[in-house]
């Protein structure tokens, strides 16, 4: 059932003589497609509990904006970090033309906001909220999968004749969890178009900068976390066909207009530290003919808009004009390296206009037929298993072209109007294909085979021999690295899944190497005519300092500040957040004054919103952000001193301090009390084992960030023992726990016999019978001398099995406190019997 | 063939009358040092003069106590605990001052049923380096000695 279609006209190999100095490109991107088979997606669906959202829907003034417990189904419930950014600039209009009369509407009361899912930097969240309505829509993409949030009707009332007047909070919110399993194989691919011929450029300045906060995430912010930021104003034109698919509504229009714009701007943002801005759309509600575009094919359409821009807003000030045609065509063209320059003459296929920074997409809400306006994609998203890939798959339709297509071509036309060259025709170097999955490269991308034209054979290139830009290279195979979006990689399907992603290539990828020529000076002036790399109007820089705090703050403690400063910071917006502990003064400062939790960490995170006014069409926005953690303390103090001790040569004994504070930080030394010129290496807890072989004082060091203190020396004894002689005793039972306490568990027993049984002060050793009663379970007792502290050697002194009353002869070496330890190994409490026969002194 | 094997009989009824004499020799009186519990003989640990290998039937290991656990040269008679475990078959220990012949006596008897069994000793030691004998009757048998004191 699979149908294969060529589509779109061929292209043709284009260049512009404009002033002698001055050479223009233009660059021209088609689209193919076929029809094939589309399996219905599986996917799960839940309601959401209103509370989730709730804060999407709260005043107009949190830029930052938590959403708690967002139930993804079996993954868990996520945490989503949301911040607000602008996609219309201040004052921008929807200006509505019916061929009659002309109205000026407000941009639609939208707000934006992405973030991320759990603080993790590979994941995404966008939502939208309707200011009017408080509907609300969203895109949430982590490592387990896409989750849509969408809105269902909960009320049907009359009201809902009129859209205006329903409220979002009508709605029931549900989630979906989607999957990538539309993929069909297509075969028999034909596809030709042509393509500019394009010089290498020179590389010009800066790589992507990479900004991160203490965990090691990188930061989002509306505008560029960092120094630098670029914004472009778009003015965007639409023709009456786009009104048309978008159902001739006009805020279905402008919604659709304004989300293209602010996936466009997100993409722009990430990849060029651009903001793209909204500035006027234009909507055409008259009907067929009513609008000024009578161009039948890209070529026209571009020319005319030139034109008409040129004479009629010569003065309206812009970063570029980007027209969203409706007409059925699947191309797009527009001029490149012309943003920040003025108008030129020329001439297009042979009708004159100006030049500039003019960008035509067409086929935008219909391609080969099918007609209607899908949603936008969410250009971060995971795709089709590939880091920003392009969703769908190469059959038109909302599902198919449509769900990639429009904001495919309205980023690479842009992007041509920012110098960027198709990334088949940027060649790159040995050194920068080293390294990476494609040694033996030539060009950024290969997903192209264009024939060369007529009278642009190049060194090497044969005329209409396949061998333009991506010589040998074959674009029905995959390709070794999926294609940017400068890329004609939307065109090769690899099992229906577009090649393509809504990138301009990462820093790890070979791609990456397409962002240098984007990366400008942003300080250099801006070239009035024939300058060669003019991105968009910088608008300035703009810093924050890292937090100044103190690293440690006492439990509980009042007062505690923090504090940021900016650089060419005017009068920024700040906002502060804390975990762990309470802010106590207003957060709209730089300096701020919170009290710390009882225990564990207190992090402070600070951001900054500069709005620079000087930005020529209104106002745009650089944020920063820092995230400090500090630890909070108790002082320590010492509740029980080390204990000194007496012991027999070759014990062990274990020396232990009561601390109290927190957290605790223990070093042991040996010496007298303050005497850290010999610590213990290793000995670093509440308690240590030391066997001296001589007499030794020892004491410890309690610490941390709050505080010290010593504890009192504790000397351990060491005591050599000395000849005895054999005392003979009545036998006499000297321990019987039947009826008391038997020996615990895995633990130990301490008993005095000196003094007992007619053993003598002074004992050494005991001569003594021992008896394991009745045993529970199979095990072993140790004996050992006394005090409790001393550390058990590893012998044994009688093993049994369960439920055998057992005995053994044994000489029980005594300590220098006339007691022994009794030690049970095993899991259950043990009765023991101790008859003495004698002892040695 | 038949002088040869009254032969045999005749050298070891010498040996067992030379035990008898040396075991005699030793004499009193010593006195007593006690010793932390330690234990000198593993026969679980790996390869060694004080470790393994386990003993095997009719097997004898002679093992070094003075000098470890704080026994001095000097001690004349150990006392101690002995532990068998894993024992294979019914079976009995014989320890005695090495370097002498096998007295008939037994300081340990088990069985196979006994996952380990225990019995205190006290023990002469000879003057070799290898001070004190273990004999192991039939079947193999893990042996540990643990040590409490001395005698000199």
């Amino acid at each position: 059932m699979c149908d294969a279609h060529k589509a779109g006209p061929a292209g043709e190999e284009l260049s512009m003589k404009q002033k002698p100095s001055s050479l223009r490109r233009i660059a021209v991107t088609c689209v193919l497609a076929a029809a094939c088979c589309l399996p219905l997606a599986a996917a799960t669906i839940s309601k959401l509990n209103d509370d989730v959202l709730a804060p999407l829907r709260g005043p107009a003034v949190a830029r930052r904006i938590l959403l708690n417990n967002v139930p993804l189904f079996e993954h868990g419930t996520a945490k989503i970090e949301l911040e607000e950014f602008q996609v219309w600039a201040p004052g921008g209009k929807v200006i509505v033309s019916d061929g009659k009369s002309v109205q000026y509407l407000d941009p639609p009361p939208m707000r934006f906001f992405r973030g991320q899912v759990n603080g993790d930097p590979e994941s995404f969240a966008y939502f939208s909220v309707d200011g009017k309505t408080g509907g609300i829509y969203g895109l949430v993409a982590t490592r387990d999968g896409k989750f849509s949030v969408n809105a269902a009707r909960r009320h049907l009332t009359p009201r809902d004749r009129n859209p205006d007047n329903v409220r979002g909070d009508e709605f029931d919110y549900f989630l979906t969890a989607s999957d990538d399993t539309d993929e069909m194989p297509m075969t028999g691919q034909t596809w030709e178009c042509g393509v500019e011929r394009l010089p290498a450029l020179p590389h010009v300045n800066k790589r992507i900068l990479t900004e991160v906060d203490a965990s090691g995430h990188p930061i989002i912010a509306q505008g560029i976390t960092g120094t630098q930021s670029f914004a472009m104003a778009v003015e965007v034109e639409t023709d009456d066909e786009f009104f048309a698919n978008a159902g001739s509504s006009v805020s279905t229009a402008t919604n659709y207009v304004t989300n293209l714009t602010g996936a466009v701007s997100t993409i722009y943002n990430r990849d060029l530290h651009t903001n793209v801005v909204l500035q006027n759309a234009h909507i055409y509600s008259g009907g067929p003919g009513t609008d000024p575009w009578v161009g039948t094919d890209q070529f026209q359409g571009l020319a005319e808009l030139g034109n008409n821009y040129h004479s009629t807003h010569a003065s309206l000030k812009r970063s570029a004009v980007v027209m969203l045609s409706g007409k059925d065509i699947p191309g797009g063209v527009a001029w490149e390296g012309t943003i920040g320059e003025g108008d030129l003459a020329g001439s297009l296929n042979g009708t004159a206009t100006f030049s500039g920074a003019y960008a035509w997409c067409g086929g935008i809400g219909k391609l080969f037929g099918a007609q209607g306006l899908g949603s936008v994609p969410d250009p971060n998203a995971t795709s089709n298993g590939t880091q920003f890939g392009m969703p769908g798959n190469g059959v038109p339709g909302a599902a198919g072209i449509q769900s990639y297509w429009p904001l495919a071509e309205y980023a690479h036309e842009l992007g041509h109007n920012l110098a960027g060259h198709h990334t088949h025709c940027v060649v790159i170097t040995a050194g920068e294909a080293a390294g990476t999955n494609h040694p033996t490269q030539l060009f950024v991308d290969m997903c192209f085979t264009g024939n060369v034209p007529t009278g642009q054979v190049g060194t090497g290139e044969v005329e209409g021999n396949g061998s333009h830009c991506a010589v040998g290279q074959n674009f029905t195979s995959a390709p070794t690295e999926k294609g940017t979006i400068m890329s004609y990689c939307h065109n090769v399907f690899v099992s229906g899944v577009p090649q393509s992603r809504f990138t301009f290539g990462q820093p790890a990828e070979v791609s990456h190497h397409e962002l240098d020529d984007y990366m400008l000076n942003a300080s250099g002036p801006l070239a009035p005519n024939g300058g060669d790399f003019n991105i968009a109007t910088a608008v300035g820089t703009f810093t924050m300092s890292t937090i100044t705090a103190s690293s440690s703050v006492t439990a509980n403690s009042t007062g505690n500040t923090a504090s940021v400063t900016t650089t060419n910071g005017g009068t920024p917006t700040f906002a502060w957040t804390i975990t762990g502990g309470t802010i106590t003064s207003a957060t709209n400062t730089n300096s701020i004054t919170y009290t710390a939790g009882p225990s564990g960490n207190v992090v402070l995170r600070a951001t900054a919103f500069k709005n620079f006014a000087s930005f020529p069409i209104g106002g745009v926005g650089i944020t920063d952000s820092k995230t400090v953690t500090i630890v909070t303390c108790v002082p320590p103090g010492i509740s029980t001193q080390p204990q000194s001790v007496a012991v027999p040569t070759g014990t062990g004994v274990a020396l232990s301090v009561g601390a109290t504070g927190t957290p605790l930080n223990f070093q042991w030394f040996i010496g007298a009390s303050g005497n850290t010129s010999n610590p213990i290496g290793g000995a670093t807890a509440a308690s240590v084992n030391v066997a001296p072989s001589s007499t030794t004082t020892y004491w410890v060091r309690v610490s941390n960030s709050c505080g010290t203190v010593d504890s009192a020396a504790a000397t351990v004894t060491v005591q050599a023992i000395g000849a005895a002689s054999f005392f003979l005793l009545s036998p006499c039972r000297v321990l019987d726990t039947r009826g008391g306490a038997p020996v615990p568990a895995n633990g130990v027993m301490n008993l005095v016999v000196t003094g007992k049984c007619g053993v003598a002060a002074g004992a050494t050793s005991a001569v003594v019978n021992v008896t394991v009663v009745s045993p529970a379970v199979a095990g072993l007792v140790t004996l050992y001398p006394g005090p409790v502290n001393t550390v058990k050697p590893v012998v044994s002194t009688i093993n049994y099995t369960a439920g055998r009353t057992l005995a053994n002869n044994a000489r029980l070496t005594i300590g220098v406190d006339g007691s022994i330890n009794i030690f049970n190994a095993s899991g259950t409490p043990l009765d023991f019997l101790i008859d003495v026969a004698g002892y040695f002194k | 063939m038949k002088k040869l094997t009254v032969s045999k009989l005749v050298l070891f009824t010498i040996a067992g009358l030379l035990s008898a004499v040396s075991a005699s020799a030793q004499t009193g009186p010593f006195q007593f040092f006690a010793v932390p519990p330690c234990r000198i003989v593993d026969t679980r640990n790996p390869n060694a003069t004080n470790g393994g290998p386990i003993m095997g039937q009719g097997g004898q290991r002679d093992f070094a106590v003075r000098g470890n656990c704080g026994v001095p040269t000097s001690a004349k008679a150990v006392s101690l605990n002995v532990t068998i475990t894993g024992a294979t078959t019914t079976s009995f220990l014989t320890l005695w001052p090495s370097g002498g012949a096998r007295p008939v006596v037994s300081t340990i008897n088990f069985t196979q049923n006994d996952p380990a069994l225990a019995n205190g000793a006290i023990v002469g030691l000879s003057t070799n380096a290898n001070d004190l004998s273990v004999f192991n009757s039939g079947g193999n048998v893990h042996v540990i000695l643990d040590v409490t004191g001395y005698f000199q």
